[in-house]
């Protein structure tokens, strides 16, 4: 008798409403980005249907409305997604997550926001001036001041949000610049990405910053404590918990190395599992990495493809290589594979710019914060 | 009588700071030697564009802040707001939570890698609106004038703006070094002396007024330069950090 690997718990779903963005950020990952195409109500659907009839879902799980700017879509269109995730939906908490570039967001919006608790997450680099240089309009204008406007109407109407920061080189000598901007703009949970080496992004500007990025996130982690963590980071709070309270590690560990802990669909009913940003790329050895489509396919029809064992397989040896030979494992769990394939040309492979700077720069960093901290 | 050339004022590296120097620099119209000290006269002009060449570098991305140039900066908002609360906490720039503010100060400026000196002293001098000085003579009664330092043998490092309101530096852009010739001072005159036999010989020689914004300030040159603070525009009172230290 033969076993399959263990498929979920499904943790993510990520829902691509349209490839469409009507931003034209420079370091974007997003190659169809013009496309004005949208999820139909028939394909919504057929997602539900299909996840619930899965035996994956085993718990709360999040469904990310992203890969393309969601907003572009009206709110009736997700009061009548949510309302097909409800009819389908077997008693599980379904939350609902917009990560939005913020240049949409108006009082309608926010009504939707309210109605359906949606966690809202603002992409918004920092002041303008760093903000505006990769945050771009098409005809190469900022955005900044049209994020501001979504931001100080979502703090005006009381409404929760969090923000992505991305960290381009050019941002690691303003840690005070950006941490000022979100004390003054009432931002009080931020996550920082880095910039990453991502299909049309094929250089990244952190290449070669190791110890400038380590400056910032020192430097970054003395202002939280001194604002007496008025401002939250993701990347502090999960690594120190991991660091300090004894919990499981594992806590760290990216869900992305297990199969259909993270689905993604697009917005034609394709699906994949693992990186989520793996779904529009396109490899020599994968394909579109695309392992079915909601419309013909269950999931569990999908795990049994070739495609989708190759996937699995090749990941699963990449994170075995790391096991093996990287000391921050525990923290990290395999790294992302597609940022292994990105950078490496193979999912097959180990350390990534990635790991070197939002794992183990991150972990360095907060251990030699450590004495300092429970002297204070 | 026509500026001549001095140190030159930039962005400092690693500050985000709009230069829009044409509206931040003002030409004077020389000198007022008084019993108590120097003063600008009081018209103020724009400056013309050879002398915005004269008085600023074009910016470059340079690793370090020269020697020889001074460089625009800016406080985060914490930091200031550190400050008021010292104020609020305390009352006075004294006490835990002005040495914190210091602190705060200093770990921004070394990770911004501006050239801060192994010890240097911090003050902060609040001053009522409308004088053309904000220096006291040593009486506390009477305002001074023009000076190289606030002390005998210090040297300003750097002048910040902890107000909300734009604040104004007067200064000569003609360091100490390039001003003992012209003012036939020799090489161990004192610097007050050297700086009154300028004023007095030159007093047409044109004082340059830099309007600094809330937080915004100015790391000095190496070479000390003569300068004063400035309150004629404003409504409220000035607050102005100093940073200086032993002149080597």
């Amino acid at each position: 008798m033969t076993t399959g690997p263990v498929l979920g718990p499904l943790d993510l779903l990520v829902l691509q409403p349209t490839p469409f963005c009507n931003i034209d950020c420079s370091y974007c990952y997003l190659p169809d980005r013009r496309n004005k195409n949208r999820m139909s109500e028939d394909t919504l659907e057929r997602v539900f249907e299909r996840v619930f009839a899965s035996d994956i879902v085993r718990g709360p799980f999040t469904v990310v409305w992203h890969a393309g700017e969601p907003m572009v879509l009206p709110p009736t269109y997700y009061a009548r997604a949510f309302a097909i995730g409800e009819r389908h939906n077997r008693g599980v908490t379904i939350s609902h997550s917009f990560q939005t570039n913020g240049t949409l967001v108006d009082d309608e919006w926010c009504d939707l926001i309210e109605r359906h608790g949606v966690r809202i997450g603002v992409s918004v680099d920092g002041p303008g001036f760093l903000h505006d240089r990769c945050r771009k309009t098409r005809r190469g204008g900022g955005t900044h001041a049209q994020v501001m406007q979504g931001i100080e109407l979502l703090c005006r109407r009381g409404i929760s949000f969090h923000v992505i920061t991305v960290l381009t080189a050019a941002a690691l000598d303003y840690p005070d610049e950006i941490y000022a901007f979100y004390v003054d703009n009432g931002i009080q949970h931020a996550g920082f990405n880095i910039e990453e080496i991502e299909g049309p992004n094929v250089h990244s500007s952190l290449s070669g910053t190791e110890e400038r990025f380590r400056a910032f996130l020192g430097r970054f982690f003395d202002l939280v404590s001194a604002g007496g963590h008025a401002v939250r980071v993701r990347e502090f709070d999960s690594t120190l918990g991991a660091l300090l309270d004894d919990s499981d590690p594992a806590s760290l560990r990216t869900h992305q190395t297990a199969p259909y802990a993270i689905i993604s669909v697009d917005c034609e009913g394709n699906f994949t599992s693992f990186s989520p940003e793996l779904l529009g790329l396109r490899n020599e050895q994968y394909g579109d990495f695309v392992l079915g489509n909601v419309h013909r396919d269950s999931f569990a029809a999908a795990s049994s493809s070739s495609a989708f064992h190759r996937l699995q397989r090749d990941i699963a040896v990449g994170v075995e290589r790391c096991r093996g030979s990287c000391e921050y494992f525990d923290f990290c769990g395999g790294g992302a594979p597609v940022n292994k394939l990105c950078e490496n040309g193979s999912f097959d492979s180990t350390e990534t710019l990635f790991c070197r700077l939002n794992r183990k720069a991150l972990v360095d960093v907060l251990l030699a914060k450590l004495p300092r901290r429970a002297a204070e | 009588m026509n500026l001549a050339p001095g140190f030159l004022l930039q962005v400092a590296p690693r500050f985000h700071v709009a230069a829009l120097w044409p509206t931040r620099l003002e030409i004077g119209s020389g000198i007022e030697p008084t019993p108590a000290g120097f003063f600008p006269r009081d018209a103020w002009r724009a400056p013309s564009a050879e002398e915005l060449d004269l008085l600023t570098a074009v910016t470059s991305p340079a690793e370090a802040l020269s020697p020889s140039h001074a460089g625009l900066f800016a406080l985060p908002s914490h930091i200031v707001d550190r400050w008021w609360q010292a104020v609020d906490d305390e009352g006075a720039a004294s006490g835990a939570a002005f040495e914190r503010f210091v602190h705060e100060t200093v770990d921004f400026f070394r990770f911004k890698q501006m050239p801060l000196p192994d010890s240097c002293s911090f003050d902060v001098r609040v001053s009522r609106a409308g004088q053309r000085s904000t220096r006291l003579d040593t009486s506390g009664r009477f305002l001074s004038g023009l000076a190289f330092a606030d002390a005998p043998g210090c040297r300003t490092v750097a002048w910040a703006n902890l107000g909300d309101e734009d604040a104004r530096l007067v200064y000569l852009n003609l360091p100490l070094d390039t001003l003992r010739p012209r003012a036939r001072a020799t090489s161990i005159a004192a610097g007050d002396e050297v700086l009154a036999r300028f004023c007095e010989a030159e007093a047409e020689y044109p004082l340059i007024r830099l309007r600094l914004g809330p937080g915004e300030g100015l790391w000095f040159p190496h070479a000390p330069i003569a300068h004063d603070g400035d309150t004629q525009e404003k409504l409220d009172l000035d607050a102005v950090l100093t940073l200086s230290c032993a002149d080597a």
